[in-house]
Order: C-alpha cells, then structure tokens, then sequence
C-alpha cells in the first residue's frame, strides 16, 4: 500500500507541472514492460487513466498561506508565517551543493517541486536589524538559538542568505562545519608550521563553494592580493594576483587548498575599509569552534581546533576587528562535539542512534539546556561577546496551520483522517509544535 | 397409670387376689395389660439366662460373623475417633497459646488485652516484624488455629462402614446431590407444564396472555451466576472448571424455563447481584488551583517507572520534568510512545483541551509511556461524563498493567538473555 500512497503522491504532483509528459513516461514505460506489480499497472496502464485532478486553474488564485512576494528584500513583518518560492537559479548560487539544510528538507523540495521557505519572526528580525545597521562599526554578530533542536535555525539561515545574496553582499558560508572536526576527509601536517593539520580537500570544497556563491561579485570588484604568499619553497604567488586566479589555483594545486583558504580569508578581511563590499558570514553550528575534536595525530596526541589551518582561519572571522560585516551563527547540540562531564564518555555524540538512549548509562546524548551560556561555555561566549542573541521559537499555532496547509496543497497528506480537524489536532499533539517533528509525523502520513 | 405403678410394686402372686377384688368392667383390661407385662419380665429373664448360659445350635455361625464384622468397623471408627480426639487436643492447646500470645502482644503495643482484635493483632506484627517476602503467606503472622488447620471432615460413613450418602462412590456427593435436585425440579416443572397445557387445552375459552406467562419465569436482571471460586467456598467442595461450566448451563436452562418462578429460592442460592466494574462515586472531586483553575494529580508506577500527573483544562501544553531536564512531548523519541499519550484524549475525543504537567522518573521510555497513559485515562475520568467513562473502560485504559519486573536470574545476562557463547 505504502508503494500505491507515494505513486499516489508523485503523480499528483507531476501532474502540476505538466500532465502531457506523465502520459508520455507513462507509455515510454509499458513499452519497455518495466512494470513491477499490479498497483503500478492500475497506476500506469493506458486503459484505466489515473483520476488527476488538474489544479492550473488554481494555481493563479493566491492561497493564504503563500506570499505574493518572492523577493526577500521586500519581506517584512506583513508577510509572516507565509511561504515564499526561492528561485532555482537562486538556491544553485546560494547552496551549490545542498548542504544548508537536511537530507530530508531537499527530497521535500525534490518532490514538490519548488523550494518554499517559511517567512518567520527571527528572520524578519534579523533582516530588520541588518537595514539598520551603520557598517562602519566593527562587526555585529548574531547567535540564533532554540530551546529545542529542530525549530528551523537553519532555514532562517538560508533565508538570510538568500536575503544578502539578493542584497549583493559577499558570502562566506559555513555549513555542516562540525563534520571537519570529526571525521575530516584527509588531513597532512602543515608545511607553514609544525604541529598544524591540512586538510586540503575541506578547504577546496569551501573554495569551491566561496566561489560559486560570489563569482559575479569576485569578477566586478576584481579583488588583488597586496602580499606576496609563498606556499612552498619553489611555488609563490606575487601581490596583486586576483582571488579568482587564487581559487583556480587552489583546484589544480589541492595541497595548498588550505593555506590559500588563509589568505584569501586575510585579503577579504583587511580590504573591508575599501568600502566597497560587504560582507555576511554564515556559520553554522558555531559552538563547535570552542570545543574539542576527534582528529588525531599519528603519535595520538589530541588535535585542538587551533591546530586545524581552515579552522583557525575562520575563527578570525568571528572576531570583531574587521567592519562592513556581518556574522550570523547558529548554535546547536546536534552533530556537536561537545565536552561530556563524565569520564567515561568522553563526547556525546548523537549519531549513535539508540532508541531508548536518554536511558541508557552512560549515554552519548547531550540533554543540557540549549542556551548559548551552555553552549559555548566560557570560552566561546567571551569570544563572540558582545553578540545579539536571537531565538527561534518553534511553531506558533498559526505557523503550524499554514505549514499544514500548504502540505495540503501539495498533497503531502494521503490519508484521508489526516485532512480532517481532528487529525491535524493529532498531528499538533505528536509533533509538539516542532517544525522537525511535524515533517517527520507528515511524511508518514 | 397408678395402676400401672401399682402392679409393678405388687408381688405377682397378689395379682389375681386383686383383681377378684375390682369391678367387672375393668376386669378384662386390666388382665391385659398385666399379663403383657408379666410375659415381657419373664421374656427378659430368659434371655438373659440363655446369654450367659446356653447357647442355641442354629445362631451360633451368624453371631460369630457379625462379632468379626462389628471389629472391623470398629477399628476404622476407632481411627477416626482417634484421630477426632487427637486434633481437638491439638486446637485446645493451640487456641491456648494463640490466647497466651493475643496478650503478650496487646500488652506489648501497650493495649487492652480485651478489646484487642485481628485487626490490631494484624497491624502490630506488621510493625514489630516488618517482612518483604514477595509471597504473601510466607510472611510472620498470628491468627487463630481455626483460621489456618485445615477443618476436620465428618464421618462419611455409619458405626456400620457403609456410606451414609448414597451417592458416595461419585467421588463428589455434594455436588451431585445438587445437580440431582436441579433435574428433578427441571423434570416436575415440565410434568406441571404439560398438566397445565393438558387443563388449558379442555378449557378453551379461557386465554392466557404472554405478559402472565412471563411473570411465571424468573428475572435474572442485574445479576450474574456465582463464580466458581465463591461456589467452592459456600458449599465446601471442589469442582472443576468443565463440570462448573456443565452446571451452569444447566442452570440456565431451568432459569429459562417457563414456570421457573416456583424454584425461585433454590435459583436464587446460584445469583451473585452484578457490581459495576467503575463506581461513579469512587471518582475523586476535583481539586481546585491556587487561582481557581480545577485540575487532578495523580501518581502511576509500573515495574520500576515512576510517573506524577496533575492534568489541567488547557490548550494542549506538555511540560514533562524529567531528572535531565524539561521537555515537551518530544520527550519521548518514537511516535509509538507519544501515540500512547494521545489515545485516552482520543477516545473521549478531547485532543488539545488538556494540558498536561508530568513528573517522570526511573523506568524505561516504552514502560513511561505506559504509566503516563494509565496515569491520564484515570485523570481524565474526573473531567469527562460517565459515557465517556465507560468508554475508556472498554478501551481497555482503566485497568492498569500489574506485572512486575522480572528479576534476573544468575549466570544470565538479565532476566531472560544469556551470555554471548564464547567456545574459548
């Protein structure tokens, strides 16, 4: 049956887009007899057509809980809690690489076809904040936070993001950051010092992902170096080589990826008194900066975050030395590596997923309050301070409402008990009001 | 009668000057009564004098056999009233003691030794000897020796040996002697039905209507059979489970007979009156908070898992105090377990019009779930009508889950689990 609901629910969804191609796939299939079973038959067979209800008409119509405008820089609090569609080409220069938010937010946005993105408070507040601000001062910082894990730190990030993409900012972005720290996909010590960890093919990725984002930026300003950067004893680079050239060399030559990373995180950072750009740095899950990691060196004494080249680079991000900026971070328990007070766990680590692992002894499961005086402990808070600290609240009762609207309008909701009142009083009650909850209990629906 | 007395002190010599000397009309009986008396003197006289003397050829064998027969019977009796003297030796002895002990224990609780009870005597030896024996029989106790001897049975059988009932050799006499009775009613009632049928036939004119003939069947309305247990009990005999349900269809039968009213006494000695499951006035009064708000508090353990409930009129908040921390209903990982707390809402079909304040501890998540629902359902029945009760009683949510844990057991992992073989 399971198999019946989501054909069900792909085909409905296709059918949005374009009916005639479903009825072209649908006899490319028989005649290639690829059918499996029965209820692909019943679903695919020319003879009994799928009742599909063609909702073009509707489509003009604006729904309540869908904003009329898509363009983050108009968004203020009039438009709260309504979904606004990010353009394609947008999220390709934004998220290359689909890494802002989970595995299971893309297969969403996979199968409905177009990426929607709530417009909540935190986000409007922040967006209201970066207008106002007078950039000659030294960098602001922000810290969003939640009482909860999964009430949608993230995607106020990718809605910010997308706001100062729009505002032609320059973006260095951080995501899924944490990963480094615990499993780094290669590392070698450091040719410029010893005792520092390379990890090339981290930094590449992060340059790749730089340039991707800013390549129309980079080309206008035309940035240069104003030092000489000596990678090896044979290979340099002289002033006043753009970055452009500086990231291409980075991919032909991945064993100075993160010493190339350094330097252009240098060169962005001291030619911000130009006033000619700005830039917004996004860093995700920002506590694990001021913790320890699970690298470790060949004569197994313990790597600190300092002694990774990329990470102490973008730890110079988050100082305030530096105008014309803006640091938003978030900060969270999940995917962390966080300090434990028992001995013997030395980390919790929650990719070790147990279902009955709040009970277990000794268990690898941070349950701490989620604030950022717990979070970031004494180091991290005296490091980011003075910060703005930011909540993100999970969903009201009326975010919750439209969120299930507008599954109801992409026909995420098979059953039918789910479409009722009660049912989306049940759906209330299991998920708790938690945006992360909420999708998990509707995909099962 | 003074004559009687009379001729019993006169010598039998003076008898006949006697009665020479009465009237006529009271010659002849007079004459009767005393020759009959004489005769049963002289009657006595030899046999007496045959016992102790002479012995008669043709008796001889039988008296023999019946002296051996009377020996047997004796012997067995004997036993018996061996047996009845010994055990009523042993229960005076015993009442003594238990009397002895009554007041060494009301004097050590500092008590009247008179008014001292069961009760009492229950309660102190629960505080000088404090046991957590799991089995409840095999901790200390002092009752009287009637309470805990098993009780003597009757002879089943005559000074002669022969069964006194004779339906003896069943095994079960008791029994079979009431499933004996209950046929034959059965079968007079039919005998009478037809009689009845037979007088009604020849009388045509007069007719009966339905209504008359149900106030000729008993009405068995708001009471049930007699459970098996309590029939053992009342009538002192053991029957088993196939036999009981025989004996209960039997009854039903004559219960559904037509003219079942006449045995209305012998039915009514199988009738327990039916007691409803949940009793409207065992429900709690709400309680009101310091603000008015009225809300229930409640607390559930199960196996080790400890849950403390107050639930309040509300929007569907959650709040569950935990030893790591508070939480919300994301407290629990798996959908399973947060469903176990939505199904009392959902059958008295209120979702969201509770909130709920919940303080958790010890227990694993799954047993948690339980007790918290266990915990809600009997909260909820403060709020909701008795409709609403009833249906989470047939829901299956009003009745709590006893089963204790399982103790591990030595040279396993747990209670069930073993060690992983290892061969070396």
């Amino acid at each position: 049956m399971s198999l019946a609901r989501n054909l069900n629910k792909i085909l409905s969804l296709r059918s949005l887009a374009a009916q005639n191609r479903l009825f072209n796939l649908n006899n490319n299939l028989i005649n290639k007899s690829l059918l499996i079973n029965s209820v692909q038959k019943r679903y695919l067979s020319n003879e009994q057509e799928p009742k599909i209800e063609i909702k073009i008409s509707q489509k003009a119509v604006p729904h309540f809980f869908r904003c009329s405008v898509n363009d983050p820089l108009k968004h203020n609090s009039v438009h709260l809690n309504k979904f606004y569609k990010v353009d394609e080409k947008d999220l390709k220069v934004i998220d290359p690489f689909q890494e802002c938010l989970t595995r299971e937010h893309y297969a969403e946005f996979k199968a409905f076809n177009e990426t929607a993105l709530m417009i909540r408070q935190p986000a409007i507040e922040v967006i209201d904040y970066i207008k106002k601000l007078d950039l000659s001062l030294p960098a602001y910082r922000f810290v969003l936070y939640g009482n909860e894990n999964g009430t949608g730190k993230r995607s106020t990030l990718l809605h910010l993001l997308h706001y100062c993409q729009k505002d032609n900012w320059l973006l260095i972005h951080l995501p899924n950051w944490s990963a480094v720290l615990r499993r780094s996909k290669e590392s070698q010590p450091s040719t410029y010092k010893e005792g520092r960890l390379d990890t090339p093919i981290d930094a590449a990725l992060f340059l790749k992902r730089f340039s991707v984002q800013n390549n129309k930026l980079l080309k206008e300003l035309n940035l240069k170096t104003t030092k000489k950067y000596n990678w090896s004893n044979r290979d340099s680079s002289p002033e006043g080589t753009p970055l452009l050239d500086l990231i291409e060399y980075a991919n032909t030559r991945i064993k100075y990826a993160s010493d190339i990373c350094g330097a252009i995180i240098r060169e962005i950072k001291f030619q911000t008194n130009s006033n000619k750009y700005k830039v917004f740095v996004a860093v995700d899950q920002v506590n694990s900066f001021f913790g320890p990691t699970r690298l470790k060196r060949a004569d197994k004494s313990e790597i600190k975050v300092d002694d990774i080249t990329i990470a102490r680079n973008f730890k110079k991000l988050l100082k305030n030395d530096w105008c014309n900026s803006v640091v938003v971070s978030t900060i969270g328990s999940v995917g962390v590596i966080l300090p434990a007070p028992d001995r013997r766990t030395k980390f919790y680590d929650t990719s070790i997923s147990i279902q009955n692992r709040r009970r277990v002894p000794c268990s690898l499961h941070y349950e701490g309050p989620l604030t950022p005086a717990h979070l970031l402990k004494k180091e991290g808070f005296y490091y980011l301070e003075p910060f703005i600290p930011i909540e993100v609240p999970s969903y009201s009762d009326s975010e919750l409402l439209t969120h299930y609207e507008y599954y109801r309008d992409r026909n995420w909701l098979q059953s039918e008990d789910a479409l009722t009142d009660d049912g989306r009083e049940e759906i209330k009650f299991l998920s708790g009001n938690n945006p992360r909850e909420f999708m998990r209990v509707c995909q099962t629906i | 009668m003074n004559f009687l007395k009379l001729s019993h002190l006169l010598n039998p010599l003076k008898i006949n000057a006697l009665s020479s000397s009465l009237p006529a009309t009271k010659k002849i009986s007079t004459t009767v009564m005393s020759n009959f008396y004489l005769n049963s003197l002289k009657l006595n006289a030899k046999a007496s004098q045959l016992a102790s003397t002479t012995k008669l050829p043709f008796s001889d064998a039988d008296d023999k056999s019946n002296n051996e027969r009377a020996e047997n019977i004796s012997r067995a009796m004997s036993y018996y009233l061996e047996k009845m003297a010994e055990r009523e030796s042993l229960m005076k002895f015993k009442t003594e003691e238990f009397e002895i002990g009554k007041r060494h224990l009301a004097k050590m609780m500092g008590e009247n030794a008179e008014t001292f009870t069961q009760d009492d005597i229950n309660r102190s030896i629960e505080y000088l000897l404090p046991s957590g024996l799991f089995n409840k029989k095999a901790r200390p106790f002092l009752k009287h020796p009637e309470d805990y001897y098993p009780k003597s049975k009757l002879a089943a059988f005559g000074s002669d040996g022969r069964p006194l009932h004779h339906l003896f050799y069943t095994g079960n006499p008791d029994f079979y002697q009431i499933i004996y009775e209950l046929t034959q009613k059965y079968l007079n009632l039919n005998r009478l039905e037809d009689a009845m049928n037979l007088i009604k036939g020849r009388m045509k004119t007069i007719h009966k209507t339905d209504e008359a003939d149900l106030n000729t069947r008993i009405n068995l309305t708001g009471s049930v059979w007699i459970d098996r247990n309590k029939l053992n009990v009342k009538f002192n005999m053991k029957i088993d489970e196939l036999s009981y349900n025989k004996f209960i269809i039997m009854l039903q039968k004559l219960a559904e007979h037509s003219l079942s009213k006449r045995e209305e006494t012998f039915i009514g000695q199988f009738i327990v009156p039916f007691e409803p499951p949940i009793k409207l006035s065992d429900i709690p009064a709400l309680l009101k908070d310091e603000t008015g708000r009225p809300y229930q508090e409640l607390e559930v353990r199960q196996r080790t898992a400890i849950v403390k409930l107050k639930l309040y009129e509300g929007n569907g908040k959650i709040k569950i105090k935990a030893p790591e921390g508070n939480f919300n209903i994301n407290f629990f990982d798996s959908l399973t377990q947060r469903e176990q707390l939505l199904f009392p809402f959902k059958v008295v079909d209120k979702i969201n019009k509770f909130d709920i304040e919940m303080e958790v501890n010890n227990g694993g998540m799954s047993c948690l779930s339980k007790a918290a629902r266990y915990a809600i359902s009997k909260a909820l029945c403060c709020f909701v009508s008795a409709d609403s009760i009833e249906k989470l009683r047939l829901a299956g949510l009003l009745t709590s889950d006893s089963r204790p844990k399982e103790r591990k057991k030595p040279g396993q992992e747990g209670a069930r689990r073993r060690y992983t073989w290892k061969k070396r």
